[in-house]
């Protein structure tokens, strides 16, 4: 992969990597360390992908497991996570919607994320994080109703 | 609420502009990963411990993890160390411990090596290791370019070797190096030694197949990618302990002053073969304090308070396991303290001679500040057969002198992962009529223990189609909670009420661990097969020769009784004929049947009933069976009556019954004139 293959790759995933590791970590700079890595080894992957698709999953996958392995780290920082970030929301429903997904436990988060913003399927989404599409599906049930205890009413897609 | 919203919101999170050019600039420098071939190790080891590392200079954290050594891995001759290398581990050990050791260091340290880095004034190689589960300690050889021994202020900077457990940013911790050599040798270098140690992490459960050898310059920023690229780190293979065990909490703080340090309650251990390491400090009570604390730690062999070491076993006195660490013994005595933070102490506890912990019950430590024994459950089914014990005697109102050790003979260790527990099925007896079990749910790193969401475990038997009949089963009941991880043992008890369905006499059952919106399958393993002791003889209903009444005064009602289950352990009494209830009895791991009905279950739990007696009518045998008082009472409603229908009664005999020769028993009440004959064969 040349230097103009890698830019376009970044420039196409970049912020789809970039959200799921923001997401799943609610921290900038370890979302932005994340997202470095990822497109690292993506760079270094030998074997071509089938197509745009396949090749997104995978970094999403990747992307997930570096995030697990993050979470996992001793020298995570606590941050105040995505406060800024939340500056992006513009209405009341969107800070009140925001605030309750990114209350959820990160595991949840990312399913949510993937689920409703990236629009994967519930066994796509099992292939991303490495979980059975059962325990996807548990996911995706707890997380609805936390958000529907925090939010009061039922999420609509 | 709509998720609508939500997108809109995450279209404007962007990345920043200036991470595109780093990336790009990244990989012009970024060569391909080279790894050595794996070597799988032995059985049981799987990838991926979790552990932990602060880097930098010479301020190190320990913490801890520990593992249990059965059968470390064979050695390979061709790699086993060079003599001089044991030998250093063997004085590390000693000097350490304060006492001598009779560790085969040829055994645990069948690694050799040589990996080496050079620096513009040192060449770095790593020649040895050993690891006992717990902990990594490591020989590696200096050799100065300049032919002169680095001064003290030189030795701040010069390169050290650190050793991860993984190449991403989840390490080790390196506590504690120290130089064999304060001179040259003859070939021109000198010798450190180092020692690492993995966090007591509670969601460790598995070991790395391999580790990662770190060498370089002080003050560099972690980079696993340019590390691997360029060398700085580098895959290495270790022997491995088969097995990882858990942080155990201990009965009781141990207090033991190090002497001149500091004084600690220890509050959790870790047994490896090689020793004890107690911590008063759990990985969760430390993170934030990594983070956030100055690491100021002391390391390095101190004088503790006496503290002496017994092992127990589940039959038998307590042996001396022949350590105790006391002021009296020369050469100072074992207490290695590693803290980051005056609040976190961890003291090493090593054994004289390796031990083998599966022969090993408990082990007891006593110190002199305490004046009663605290015990490491090593082999927990003591602790088990306590639970087991309670649970009877609570439900029996007496004390039962059940020989639980027999009874309990699977200790299961069936383990389910689910994203936020894990579930670990430990142990279960069985009467034939009852199967009481134990097991334990571990909250997951990072998720918080939500009672109303966790997984349940029962147990079923199977027809022929797999299709599972589960027996009605208590709600669990919580009767041990870690305060160090919030793992929760949990009892449990499922009682064979279906006569279509008996428990196999081979004790072939299933165990089904499922959340609780989860469906159950043996194919996605929610559903084990697994075996439970059984009695000889299965028991079965017999109807009573008349009715018996018994009055159940906290409950201020009568029941009456019309068919009864005797097992070794006791009689079971119900009001129904358990076919009939198991028409009615509607059960999520059955198969649908259409006309079933569900039945709650609307009390249940111990009552006080008036006296029942028993009596063992067979004249050979002629003895009053003492069963006390009737605790255990059932009841179930069945809606389309609207009324408490179905009961079920338990009369636990003080201590086991040889039934084989007994054909019946005799029941009497004071609520009923007559006595009732309780047929057993």
């Amino acid at each position: 992969m040349d230097q103009a293959q890698m830019a376009a790759v970044y420039d196409r995933l970049k912020d789809t990597v970039y959200r799921v590791a923001l997401f799943y970590c609610r921290n900038v700079q370890d979302a932005e360390d994340i997202t470095h890595d990822v497109f690292l080894v993506c760079f270094a992957h030998d074997a071509p992908f089938p197509d745009d698709e396949a090749e997104k999953a995978w970094m999403l996958r990747v992307t997930v497991n570096r995030c697990k392995n993050l979470l996992k780290s001793f020298r995570r920082k606590f941050s105040v996570s995505l406060d800024d970030a939340a500056q992006i929301c513009q209405t009341q429903a969107e800070h009140d919607i925001w605030d309750a997904v990114n209350a959820l436990p990160a595991n949840y988060r990312v399913v949510i994320h993937l689920y409703y913003y990236e629009g994967y399927s519930v066994r796509e989404i099992g292939k991303i994080t490495g979980r059975s599409e059962t325990a996807v599906q548990t996911q995706l049930y707890r997380a609805r109703k936390l958000l529907k205890d925090k939010l009061g009413e039922e999420i609509t897609p | 609420m709509n998720m609508q919203d939500y997108r809109h919101a995450a279209d404007r999170v962007h990345i920043a502009a200036h991470c595109r050019q780093e990336v790009l600039n990244m990989t012009k420098h970024t060569q391909p990963k080279t790894r050595k071939p794996l070597i799988r190790m032995a059985a049981g080891i799987a990838a991926g411990a979790a552990v932990l590392a602060i880097t930098g200079g010479f301020a190190y954290l320990l913490l801890s993890v520990q593992s249990d050594i059965r059968n470390p891995g064979a050695s390979n001759p061709e790699q086993q160390p060079a003599a001089e290398y044991i030998e250093i581990f063997r004085d590390y050990y000693e000097t350490r411990a304060g006492h001598p050791i009779d560790f085969d260091f040829s055994t645990l340290c069948g690694t050799d090596f040589n990996e080496t880095w050079e620096f513009a004034d040192y060449t770095v190689t790593l020649n040895a290791a050993v690891c006992d589960g717990w902990q990594f300690d490591y020989i590696y050889t200096i050799q100065p370019h300049s032919g002169q021994m680095p001064t003290a202020a030189e030795l701040n900077n010069i390169p050290s070797v650190n050793i991860r457990s993984t190449e991403d940013p989840v390490e080790f911790v390196v506590c504690d190096v120290q130089l064999v050599d304060t001179e040259l040798r003859a070939d021109g270098t000198f010798r450190g030694v180092g020692s690492c140690h993995y966090t007591i992490n509670g969601m460790v459960t598995s070991l790395p197949e391999q580790f990662y050898a770190q060498c370089q310059q002080p003050g560099r920023t972690y980079n696993p990618q340019k590390f691997l690229a360029d060398g700085t780190l580098r895959p290495i293979t270790v022997n491995q302990p088969d097995e990882l065990p858990a942080c155990i909490a201990l009965t009781d703080s141990l207090t033991a002053t190090v002497d001149r340090i500091k004084s600690a309650a220890y509050k959790y251990a870790f047994v490896t073969p090689l020793g004890i390491t107690l911590t008063n400090y759990t990985f969760d009570d430390i993170e934030e304090q990594l983070n956030t604390a100055e690491s100021n730690s002391y390391s390095g062999p101190a004088v503790t308070d006496a503290v002496t070491v017994q092992k127990g076993f589940c039959h038998g006195e307590p042996a001396d396991i022949g350590v105790t660490y006391d002021q009296t013994q020369a050469a100072g005595i074992i207490g290695i303290v590693y803290t980051n933070s005056p609040d976190f102490a961890t003291c090493w506890l090593p054994f004289t001679e390796p031990q083998n912990l599966a022969d090993i019950t408990y082990l007891s430590l006593t110190s002199n500040e305490q004046s009663e024994a605290v015990q490491i459950p090593l082999n927990s089914r003591d602790c088990y057969i306590d639970c087991f014990r309670d649970y009877y005697e609570t439900r029996a109102g007496h004390p039962v002198d059940f020989d639980f050790l027999a009874l309990c003979g699977t200790e299961f260790g069936e383990v389910w992962e689910f994203d936020d527990y894990t579930v670990t099925l430990n142990a279960a007896i069985c009467d034939g009529w009852e199967i009481d079990y134990i097991y334990t749910l571990q909250p997951k790193y990072g998720h918080i223990l939500d009672l109303a969401i966790l997984p349940e475990l029962t147990m079923c038997v199977a027809d022929a189609s797999q299709a599972m009949v589960i027996a009605v089963s208590d709600d669990p009941q919580e009767i041990w909670r870690s305060e160090a991880d919030d793992t929760l043992r949990m009892f449990s008890s499922c009682h064979y009420l279906d006569r279509a369905m008996p428990i196999p006499q081979d004790g072939q059952i299933y165990a089904v661990c499922t959340e609780a919106d989860q469906e159950n399958g043996l194919a996605d393993g929610t559903v084990r097969p697994i075996t439970v002791n059984m009695p000889e003889d299965v028991p079965e209903i017999h109807p009573l020769d008349d009715i018996l009444k018994i009055h159940f005064g906290s409950a201020s009602v009568t029941q009456e009784f019309v068919y009864g289950v005797v097992t070794p352990l006791g009689i079971i009494l119900t009001n129904y004929d358990p076919k009939e209830l198991d028409t009615l009895l509607h059960d999520v791991y059955a198969e649908p049947v259409a006309d079933r009905t569900e039945i709650a279950l609307c009390a249940a739990g111990n009552l006080d009933a008036d006296d029942v007696t028993v009596q063992n009518i067979d004249l050979a045998f002629g003895t009053q069976i003492s069963v006390g008082t009737v605790r255990h009472f059932y009841l179930w409603q069945d809606p389309a009556l609207g009324e408490a229908t179905y009961a079920t009664c338990w009369l636990p005999f003080t201590e086991p019954q040889n039934l084989d020769n007994v054909q019946s028993l005799m029941i009497g009440s004071n609520a009923q004139g007559e006595t009732v004959i309780v047929p057993i064969k």
